[in-house]
C-alpha cells in the first residue's frame, strides 16, 4: 500500500463481506422455502426473502466497488484521496442506511415501509430489485455523489490512467442510471423500459466497465506485464462491451409489449454479448501467461483467473443460452432466468470484487500478501464456492429445461404450480449446493484469521 | 546468417502454431468444419518436433475429442432417453453448454501458449 | 534487460492484432445482420421489393464513391508513413480522409431527413426496420472511425509515428476498411438488389 488513504478501503470491504453473508444466509433460506413452502412463514415469507437476498447482493456490491476504487484510485493516481473524511463519513451513512432498510423489510410489512417512509410523495417502491424506500434511494444517491466527487478529484488532479477512466466512467454510468429508478409512469411498459434502464445498463453495460477496469489493476500488479499492453486489450473490450451491451437491452423488450423490431435488434446485439468475456478470458490467461514476475498472492492470481473464466461462462455462455427472441419466447421468466443471473452475478460482479479484496487485503494489512496457510484456505475457500455455484447453475438450468418442456412446449402442459411440484429434486439439489458454498464463504472468511508462515518469494521474483 | 535463417524459420513456425490454435478456437466456436479443414492445410505445413507441429496436433486432438464428446454422447443420450422425453433434453442441453464451454476455455488456453511459443504444459521462464 | 521476456503476439496482419480481434466482432455483428436481413426478405420478397424501390439509389451510389475514393486516401496515408516517413503527409492524408467521412454523414443525413419527414419509423414495417437499424448502425461506426482515424491524424501531425513505427496509422487504416467494406456490402444488398 502506497498511499495512506488508501486503507479506507478495509472499512468498505469488510462491510460487503458482511453484507455477502448475509446474502448467502437469505439464499439458503429461499432455497429452502422453495421445497418447505412454509419454512419460517410467517416470520419471513418467500417474498420478503427474495427481496432482502437480491437488495443485500446489490448493496454488497456497491460498497466493494467503492472500496475497491478506493484503494485502486489513489495508488493509479499517484496521490492521496481528494477527502478521506468524506469517504469515511460516507460509509456510515451507506451502512446506517441499508442496515435500516432491511430492518425495514423484516420488521414491517412492505405496504407499512412505504407508509412509513411517505413513498406516496414520490413513489418509486414495488420494481424487482428497486425495492428501496424512496428515501434510501435518495441518500444512494447522495453517497454516490459524494464518492464521485471523491473520486473524480482524486484522478483529475493526480495522475491519469485509461484504468482510472474507465472506472471513472463506469461509475458515473452507474449513478447516472439509478436516476431512472426515480421515474415510475403509469404505463406498465413504460415502467418496464425505464427498470430495465436502470437493471440492464447496469449489468451489462456500465458494471462490464467497472470490472474490466479492476480486472486490469489487479493483472497488471501481479504479473508486471506493461501497462500499455493492458490498457489497450482495455480499449477493444470495454468497446465492445458497450455496442452489444447497450442495444442488446432490447433483449429485455421482446415481450413487454414494445415494438417488435426489437426482437431483431435484441437477438442480433445479444448474440455478441459474450464477446467481450470471452476477450477477457482471453485477455486475462494472456497476460498471466506473460508474467514477467510471480506475485507472492497466488491467491489472488488464481480469483482473477476465475473471475475471467466464470465471467465469461455466468454472463456469456449462459446469457446466450436463453437471449434469441425464439428460444427466448420459451424460456423467458422460467429457471434458466435464474441460473443465468446466479453465475453472471457471481461470476462477473462477486468474484471481481473478491479479487480486489484477496489482492489489496494483505496489503492494507502490511503485508505483500496472506500467509501459506491463509492463502491455501482461500483457495479452497475459492473452489468450493465457484465448485458449489457451477452446480446451483446447472441444477437451475436442469429445472428450467424441465419447466419450459412441461408447462410451455408440451402438447399437453401443466399448471404452474404442478409443474414447479416435478422440479423438487433439482431444488433439493440445489440447496445442497447452496450449503456447499455457505461453507466456502465461512472457510473464506476465515482465511483471514489463519496464522502460518510469510510467503517469501525467491528475490528476483519480488519487484515493487 | 545462419542466426538469421533459424531466427526466420521461429517466426514462421510462431506464427503456424498461433494460427493453427485461433483455427482450432474458431472450430469451436463461429466457424466448425470451415477453420478445421483450415487447421488440417496448417498441419500439412509443418514438421514434426516443431511447436507449430504440436499446436496442429493438439488442435486436432481438441477438436475430435470435442466432437466425439459433444455430438456423440449427445446423441447417445438422445438415442437412450428418446426424442420426446423432456428428461432428456434436461441432460442434453445442460450437458451440452457445460462441456462446450470447457472445450472452449481450453482451447483459448491453448491459444495463448501457441502465442508464447510454448507447449501446453511446459514451464514458463 | 531480459529480452525473452518481451514477446510480442506474432505478426500475422498490418497494424496491432487487437484492432483485428475488433474488427472481427464487428464483422460478425454485421454478418448476423446481414443473414437475418437475407432470411427475412426471401419470406417477404414482394413486399421487401416494393419498398426498396423507395429508396434513394443514386444518393447511395454517390455514397459508395465517397467512402471507396476516403479508404483510397488512408491507403495513401499509409504508404507515405511507410515508405517515406512523413508524418505531415500522413497527417494529411487522414484529413482528407476524414473529410470524406463527413461527406457520407451529410449526404446520409439527406436522406433520413428525406425518410422521417415521409412520416417513416422503425416500426412501419419490417424493410424499414432493417433499412434503418442497418444504415444507423452503419453510420455510427463511420462516426467511431473519423474519430479513430482523427485522433491518429493529430498524433501524426505531432510526429507521432515514423518509418519503422506505424502500427497505429496501420490499425486506424484496418478499420475505416472494415467502415467501406461493411457499406460496399450493404449498399447493394439493401438498395439494389432485388
Amino acid at each position: 500500500m502506497k498511499y495512506q488513504s488508501q486503507s479506507i478501503a478495509k472499512l468498505y470491504f469488510i462491510a460487503a463481506i458482511g453484507l455477502f453473508v448475509g446474502q448467502i444466509l437469505f439464499g439458503v433460506t429461499l432455497g429452502l422455502q422453495y421445497v418447505i413452502g412454509d419454512f419460517l412463514f410467517p416470520e419471513i415469507p418467500f417474498n420478503v426473502a427474495r427481496m432482502v437476498h437480491t437488495n443485500l447482493l446489490i448493496v454488497w456490491l456497491l460498497f466493494g466497488f467503492m472500496g475497491s476504487a478506493y484503494y485502486l484510485v489513489p495508488e493509479e493516481s499517484e496521490r492521496e484521496l481528494y477527502a478521506p473524511w468524506l469517504a469515511k463519513l460516507m460509509f456510515w451513512i451507506f451502512l446506517i442506511a441499508g442496515a435500516l432498510t432491511i430492518l425495514g423489510y423484516l420488521m414491517v410489512p412492505y405496504a407499512t415501509l412505504a407508509e412509513i417512509t411517505m413513498n406516496d410523495l414520490l413513489p418509486t417502491m414495488g420494481r424487482e430489485f428497486l425495492e428501496q424506500p424512496t428515501i434510501t434511494k435518495i441518500g444512494i444517491v447522495i453517497v454516490a455523489l459524494a464518492f464521485l466527487f471523491n473520486i473524480g478529484m482524486t484522478i483529475l488532479t493526480g495522475r491519469k490512467t485509461v484504468i482510472s477512466l474507465v472506472l471513472l466512467t463506469g461509475l458515473i454510468g452507474l449513478a447516472v442510471f439509478f436516476l431512472f429508478s426515480f421515474y415510475n409512469p403509469d404505463n406498465v411498459v413504460m415502467d418496464k423500459y425505464f427498470w430495465w434502464f436502470v437493471v440492464h445498463l447496469w449489468v451489462e453495460g456500465v458494471w462490464e466497465l467497472i470490472m474490466a477496469a479492476m480486472l486490469a489493476y489487479v493483472l497488471i500488479k501481479v504479473t508486471g506485464v506493461d501497462r500499455e499492453v493492458i490498457e489497450k486489450w482495455l480499449y477493444i473490450i470495454i468497446a465492445m462491451a458497450l455496442i452489444s451491451g447497450l442495444i442488446g437491452t432490447g433483449h429485455h423488450f421482446f415481450w413487454i409489449g414494445a415494438p417488435d423490431y426489437w426482437q431483431w435488434l435484441g437477438s442480433i446485439f445479444s448474440a455478441i454479448e459474450p464477446i467481450p468475456f470471452f476477450m477477457m478470458t482471453l485477455f486475462a490467461f494472456n497476460v498471466v501467461n506473460k508474467r514477467r514476475r510471480d506475485h507472492p498472492n497466488k491467491a489472488a492470481v488464481l480469483w482473477a483467473l476465475g473471475t475471467a473464466v466464470m465471467a465469461f461462462l455466468g454472463a456469456g455462455v449462459w446469457g446466450f443460452l436463453h437471449t434469441l427472441a425464439p428460444v427466448n419466447f420459451y424460456t423467458h421468466g422460467t429457471q434458466i432466468t435464474a441460473a443465468h443471473g446466479h453465475m453472471a452475478f457471481y461470476g462477473a460482479y462477486v468474484m471481481v470484487i473478491l479479487t480486489m479484496i484477496s489482492y489489496s487485503m494483505p496489503l492494507m494489512r502490511g503485508k505483500q500478501a496472506g500467509n501459506a496457510r491463509a492463502q491455501v484456505i482461500e483457495m479452497w475457500s475459492f473452489w468450493l464456492m465457484t465448485v458449489a455455484m457451477v452446480f446451483i447453475t446447472l441444477f437451475l438450468t436442469g429445472a428450467g429445461i424441465l419447466q419450459v418442456y412441461l408447462q410451455r412446449y408440451s402438447d399437453t402442459p401443466l399448471g404452474f404450480m404442478a409443474t414447479q411440484d416435478k422440479l423438487e429434486i433439482f431444488y433439493w439439489a440445489r440447496e445442497g449446493a447452496g450449503v456447499i458454498f455457505l461453507i466456502g464463504l465461512f472457510l473464506y472468511i476465515y482465511s483471514f484469521f489463519a496464522k502460518g508462515e510469510d510467503v517469501v518469494m525467491p528475490e528476483a521474483a519480488v519487484a515493487s | 546468417m545462419m542466426k538469421s535463417e533459424t531466427s526466420k524459420n521461429n517466426e514462421q513456425q510462431l506464427k503456424n502454431a498461433s494460427n493453427a490454435a485461433l483455427a482450432s478456437l474458431l472450430n469451436l466456436t463461429i466457424l466448425p468444419v470451415i477453420s478445421f479443414i483450415a487447421l488440417l492445410f496448417i498441419y500439412k505445413k509443418t514438421q514434426p518436433g516443431n511447436i507449430d507441429h504440436y499446436h496442429a496436433v493438439l488442435g486436432i486432438k481438441i477438436n475430435i475429442t470435442a466432437a466425439l464428446a459433444l455430438f456423440l454422447v449427445s446423441t447417445l443420450m438422445i438415442v437412450l432417453g428418446g426424442f420426446h422425453s423432456p428428461w432428456t433434453w434436461v441432460y442434453v442441453i445442460t450437458y451440452f453448454t457445460i462441456v462446450h464451454t470447457i472445450f472452449i476455455v481450453f482451447a483459448i488456453w491453448a491459444l495463448v501458449r501457441s502465442w508464447s511459443g510454448d507447449k501446453l504444459r511446459s514451464k514458463h521462464n | 534487460m531480459n529480452t525473452a521476456i518481451i514477446e510480442q503476439e506474432p505478426k500475422l496482419l498490418p497494424g496491432d492484432l487487437a484492432i483485428w480481434f475488433f474488427i472481427f466482432m464487428e464483422l460478425l455483428v454485421f454478418g448476423i445482420a446481414f443473414i437475418s436481413y437475407a432470411v427475412v426478405r426471401v419470406q417477404n420478397e414482394d413486399m421487401f421489393n416494393q419498398f426498396q424501390l423507395t429508396l434513394n439509389t443514386e444518393l447511395g451510389a454517390i455514397n459508395t464513391i465517397v467512402l471507396i475514393t476516403s479508404s483510397y486516401f488512408v491507403v495513401r496515408a499509409v504508404h507515405t508513413i511507410k515508405n517515406h516517413g512523413d508524418y505531415i503527409g500522413c497527417s494529411h492524408w487522414l484529413y482528407a480522409a476524414i473529410a470524406g467521412g463527413g461527406v457520407f454523414l451529410v449526404l446520409k443525413s439527406f436522406e433520413y431527413y428525406d425518410k422521417f419527414s415521409a412520416g417513416i419509423s422503425l416500426s412501419t414495417n419490417t424493410f424499414y426496420m432493417f433499412y434503418l437499424s442497418l444504415t444507423m448502425f452503419h453510420f455510427l461506426h463511420v462516426i467511431l472511425g473519423m474519430i479513430i482515424l482523427l485522433a491518429i491524424a493529430i498524433k501524426a501531425q505531432r510526429g507521432g509515428y515514423s518509418a519503422s513505427n506505424h502500427i497505429g496509422v496501420e490499425s486506424g487504416a484496418s478499420y475505416w476498411h472494415m467502415v467501406d467494406l461493411v457499406w460496399i456490402i450493404l449498399f447493394p444488398l439493401v438498395y439494389v438488389m432485388r
